[in-house]
């Protein structure tokens, strides 16, 4: 009996998206009689049509974005700008598409990601003071300062939902992390004024690959490596997402497990704002779209959330290297169009799609 | 409002001891003073007599003013980010008013100026400072290019201090100047205009205000129809590659705000740039980005831009 597996008998219907408890063969879900409920067979092939279509997708964006550029393809633009390019969107992408989910489910709240809650604008601050005070400093301590800002920022935001009653309307939670985003980025902006930086800042905290060649985004690999961690702990993770009182009777260290969560959502947030700056909503649209076929279970989502955050980011960045061809456009200004046009209808149409 | 309150309550009080005094000696009379319509970027503004206590907010009209000799009657500017070739302005006799876009109004009110100049980057407040002070705006106008940009600016600023003569005498020796660095420019090869910011690169085309490596210093353009849009074009360093050009003018923007970030060297040092003949031949001119980012339109300020990119065409 795994902890998952108890998680599944006291709350069938939470955990996984299949209503009947399931047993575990592999790290695929067998529901009791799935060959004879045409419902069951009808979400499996729901579920493999969709990995072929995601995985088919996905191929053909990552081959354009190998051959779509400013200059003439040959072996050296391929390994120094193409590959690089493409490797960090990927990273970037499924990176802030799986801090969404971590943090919706560590915060037991759908409408919640990194840039919504203080944790991005925290990393921008860090990275800002560290640039003002510490000019000095090589890339790798500017950023351990955004990292730790950004910790800090999470950490800030946790307390102060403390307070937010339990039974409040859902909405409540990610409007106090709209605010203290707000106030955090207010502060940053006036500090950023103070020294004449603003559009500097501007700058950094607009997601952009233009720069990413190789050798000047390695330290993404860094994310890529959290990704895989994300994998290993995911079933704690799915269970810390049932709150503390239930993860804890099913014998689960909640605090550690919350600890580790949100330290692995502010480090990987705040890697991609110093590397390429801000992806807006991408932690909000993924993860919930995902989770509207696939249900709640970390292991089994976790995958097709990393796909589809770095599908949407590379169709997105194949068009800011289209629409003004030869020159380039800010992807995070795309990545914030279509996300908070796609976030928009899904809360528009939630009431229908629950 | 105060300053007419003010007003009103000197010519009252003068009233009264003019209607003091006993008669005998009559007062002396001030020369009436004469008052004067300035035609600018934003309309026109009547200006009574000659100001003597001048709050500049712009730097390339603060460097016309050292070039017309007015730099006793500067009491305020923006200290923040003042080009190394005013350092002088940094002097404590001179009083810090803010930003160039962020105009600290209650400074500027307790040195009670009799001229707001301002430009660029603080032209959007002319509305506001407008209302409390007479005010020229002589914003730098890109399309007109360098020289005659130069000149319709600081023409405002020569009218209003009666300093037509020596405007025309200073323009006269820069158009020289600029004859004279034609044909160095013509055989400089195809040149691009590059900025660097924040580990990114830029591109500025002839219409751009670094336009004046192609239009006055006759550099040929490397690539035709860049926009001209105030940032530039964002690029790739593949796109650096694919131009190709023989020569690059680069503006590092980091340095140009006072950041000691990544200089523009390090940024353009990479595998993609060095396969441009600008690398190879090592033919990078560095720009200054407090005189070609910051202040531009200068009367001194013009011809040093014109001199410091010839300079590095040879160098």
């Amino acid at each position: 009996m795994t902890l998952l597996d108890l998680a599944r008998r006291d709350f069938p219907g939470v955990v996984t998206s299949s209503t009947a408890p399931g047993k575990v063969v592999g790290n695929r879900i067998r529901t009791p009689g799935a060959g004879a409920d045409p419902a069951a067979v009808r979400r499996r092939t729901l579920r493999v049509g969709i990995w072929a279509l995601a995985l088919l997708v996905f191929g053909a964006l990552v081959v354009a974005s190998l051959l779509i550029g400013a200059g003439t393809l040959d072996a050296q633009v391929f390994w120094a700008s193409r590959v690089p390019r493409t490797v960090a969107v990927v990273l970037a992408g499924a990176a802030m598409a799986l801090g969404g989910l971590l943090m919706q489910l560590l915060v037991r709240n759908r409408f919640v990601e990194p840039s919504t809650v203080g944790t991005t604008e925290s990393a921008g601050a860090g990275l800002l003071i560290a640039t003002i005070w510490m000019p000095a400093m090589p890339v790798a301590g500017k950023m351990g300062v955004a990292v730790l800002a950004g910790i800090l920022g999470t950490a800030l935001f946790l307390q102060v939902i403390r307070v937010v009653p339990v039974h409040s309307a859902i909405i409540v939670v990610p409007l106090v992390g709209l605010m203290l985003s707000g106030v955090i980025a207010a502060s940053t902006t006036f500090i950023a004024y103070q020294f004449d930086l603003l559009q500097t800042m501007t700058m950094w905290m607009t997601g952009d690959f233009s720069g990413v060649i190789r050798g000047r985004f390695e330290l993404l690999w860094l994310v890529g490596a959290l990704l895989v961690v994300t994998y290993v702990f995911a079933d704690r993770f799915t269970v810390a997402g049932l709150g503390r009182d239930h993860a804890t009777s099913l014998g689960l260290n909640h605090r550690v497990a919350m600890a580790v969560g949100l330290g692995i959502v502010a480090v990987s947030s705040a890697v991609c704002v110093v590397v390429v700056g801000g992806l807006p909503f991408l932690g909000l649209v993924v993860p919930n779209l995902v989770s509207l076929v696939m249900g709640d279970n970390l292991r089994r989502s976790l995958p097709v959330i990393c796909l589809g955050g770095a599908g949407f980011v590379l169709a997105c960045d194949i068009l800011a290297r289209v629409i003004n061809h030869p020159y380039e456009l800010p992807v995070g200004i795309i990545v914030g169009v279509v996300g908070a046009a796609v976030f928009l209808t899904m809360l528009v149409r939630r009431k229908g799609l629950r | 409002m105060v300053r007419r309150f003010a007003a009103l309550l000197t010519v009252f009080l003068l009233a009264l001891t003019a209607c003091g005094q006993s008669g005998g000696g009559s007062p002396a009379a001030a020369p009436a003073a004469e008052s004067r319509t300035i035609r600018h970027v934003q309309g026109e503004t009547t200006i009574e007599g000659t100001p003597e206590k001048v709050v500049v907010m712009d730097f390339g009209a603060l460097d016309t003013m050292k070039a017309l000799g007015l730099s006793d009657t500067v009491v305020g500017l923006p200290k923040r980010g003042l080009p190394k070739f005013l350092s002088e302005f940094g002097d404590e006799k001179y009083a810090d008013v803010g930003t160039l876009q962020e105009p600290n109004l209650e400074t500027i009110n307790k040195l009670d100026p009799d001229l707001l100049i301002i430009g660029g980057r603080s032209a959007a407040k002319y509305p506001e400072l407008s209302q409390h002070w007479p005010t020229l705006d002589v914003s730098f106008k890109t399309d007109k290019g360098l020289i005659d940009g130069t000149e319709a600016s600081a023409t405002p600023i020569a009218e209003t201090f009666g300093k037509q003569a020596e405007l025309s005498e200073k323009m006269a020796a820069l158009r020289t100047r600029a004859q004279g660095l034609e044909s160095k420019g013509a055989a400089a090869g195809r040149g691009l205009i590059v900025m660097t910011s924040g580990g990114k690169v830029s591109l500025h085309g002839e219409n751009s205000r670094f336009g004046a490596i192609h239009t006055i210093l006759g550099v040929p353009v490397a690539k035709e129809n860049i926009a001209t849009d105030g940032h530039g074009e964002p690029a790739t360093f593949e796109l650096l590659a694919e131009i190709n050009p023989d020569v690059m003018f680069v503006v590092d923007r980091d340095a140009a705000i006072g950041t000691e970030g990544q200089n523009a060297r390090q940024i353009l040092d990479n595998e993609l740039v060095h396969r441009t003949k600008a690398w190879q031949d090592q033919k990078l001119v560095m720009l200054d980005g407090s005189r070609w980012y910051i202040a531009i339109h200068g009367l001194d300020n013009a011809g040093a831009m014109l001199d410091e990119a010839a300079a590095g065409l040879e160098g």
